[in-house]
């Protein structure tokens, strides 16, 4: 852990110095889940596209943004595409566009195929998703890659307000223990 | 409006995944970062988030991407190391938590404390500093001053955040006046006044490279330089 932060730490050194080559091999090490997060958010392959690419310039422009004592860049730059393609989604188009999506891959386990590094990881979180309350796992879909805010989960899955905030917060929590019996076998 | 505890407490996660209304944010990140109990809840939150942000399928880039982000970069032009002129003024307001971490909602905390008139006539000083130590515990440039004051600059996705707590009124047509120095060059980043020993501003274009950060009081509308010694300064 303590290697890839200093791996990190040296990349936002050398963005800072403005060196291109530190771009391209940050895009080479999270490019792709960059992009997969833009995907997860808007469907569209566009504007994913743009917003990954965004989500690098923003790197380039402020690679002091990112505090390698906070987290992994990684995490910071799924962050920022996750921002910025939440921004797109609560414009009414894409949002529209996204909605039946979204509530689809709410209701299956999926788990990857793809061979990364952190296939294990993922698969964790996946398995750790499916073992939600559905009225859970669709909550916290909607707010986290569906970019809704309580009050609208709550109208889309027509219920209270205060369901809504309950299911977020109890869901949460129960992802927190999964996690952590996960981390600990 | 101070609601119980207990309306809180149901927010705090929807506070994490960034499901509060935008109206909503001051309020509730001024309660999560004032409440022990809260920040607590919502530092075990965003580990979970966290989580959730790397468990995306990653996508083959396209071919030529890496390639678009630097014909962008360049078009853009490279970091501005320079700020043309003093930017004034009050606290804007970040519409989400950045994911990375729960120091940005502290941040977010130190803007609802002064920027949506939550703060209650009766806060004190102390209370405050809890705050913005929750904000710059373990990051961002540290500046301290005479009589407690202190301040502190974080960077932020978007520019970067400066707060100060302990700071007089400045004299009657006098602000007070932030300064980045690369080597010994001073660059303005922005004036300031206080709201009850307090100020929060958010800088839109800081320098990268900063070596040292200091406070001075100066004319109405700002300097070119510093005219007068430090209040404040970074180590």
């Amino acid at each position: 852990m303590g290697r890839k932060r200093d791996v990190d730490a040296e990349v936002v050194r050398r963005l800072q110095d403005g060196d291109e080559d530190a771009l391209r091999e940050a895009i080479g090490l999270h490019g792709e889940v960059v992009l997969g997060m833009a995907r997860r958010i808007l469907f569209e392959p566009t504007m994913a596209e743009e917003v990954a690419q965004d989500t690098f310039l923003t790197l380039w422009r402020r690679p002091g943004a990112f505090d390698p004592s906070r987290g992994s860049l990684k995490t910071f730059l799924v962050g920022v595409a996750r921002n910025k393609a939440i921004d797109l989604v609560r414009k009414e188009e894409a949002r529209s566009r996204a909605g039946d999506q979204l509530m689809a891959e709410a209701e299956t386990a999926q788990t990857a195929e793809n061979p990364t590094e952190r296939l294990e990881e993922r698969r964790e979180v996946r398995e750790a998703l499916s073992r939600l309350s559905k009225v859970q796992r669709e909550a916290i879909v909607l707010a986290y890659f569906g970019g809704r805010t309580y009050r609208e989960v709550a109208a889309e899955l027509d219920v209270p307000e205060g369901t809504a905030k309950t299911r977020l917060r109890d869901g949460l929590i129960k992802l927190k223990d999964l996690l952590n019996k996960s981390s600990t076998n | 409006m101070d609601r119980p505890h207990e309306d809180y407490r149901d927010l705090v996660a929807a506070y994490v995944l960034g499901a509060i209304p935008p109206d909503d944010l001051a309020e509730v990140a001024h309660h999560i970062a004032s409440c022990t109990t809260c920040l607590e809840q919502a530092k075990a939150h965003s580990g979970v988030t966290d989580e959730l942000a790397l468990s995306v399928d990653p996508v083959p880039l396209p071919a030529g991407f890496a390639d678009a982000v630097l014909a962008k970069a360049h078009r853009t032009g490279p970091a501005p190391t320079e700020i043309a002129e003093p930017t004034g003024g009050r606290v804007l307001f970040f519409r989400r938590p950045v994911m990375s971490g729960i120091l940005a909602a502290a941040a977010a905390v130190i803007i609802g404390v002064l920027g949506a008139g939550f703060l209650d006539a009766r806060s004190d000083l102390h209370r405050s500093r809890q705050v913005i130590s929750a904000l710059t515990a373990d990051r961002g440039l540290a500046l301290t001053g005479e009589e407690g004051s202190e301040g502190h600059m974080v960077r932020t996705e978007d520019g970067a955040l400066f707060a100060a707590v302990g700071l007089p009124e400045p004299p009657a047509g006098r602000t007070y006046q932030l300064w980045a120095f690369q080597d010994e060059t001073p660059t303005s980043l922005a004036t300031f006044g206080v709201e009850e020993g307090e100020a929060v501003v958010r800088i839109e274009d800081p320098a990268e490279g900063v070596d040292a950060l200091a406070v001075t009081v100066e004319p109405e509308g700002g300097s070119e330089r510093p005219s007068t010694d430090p209040v404040m300064r970074s180590a």
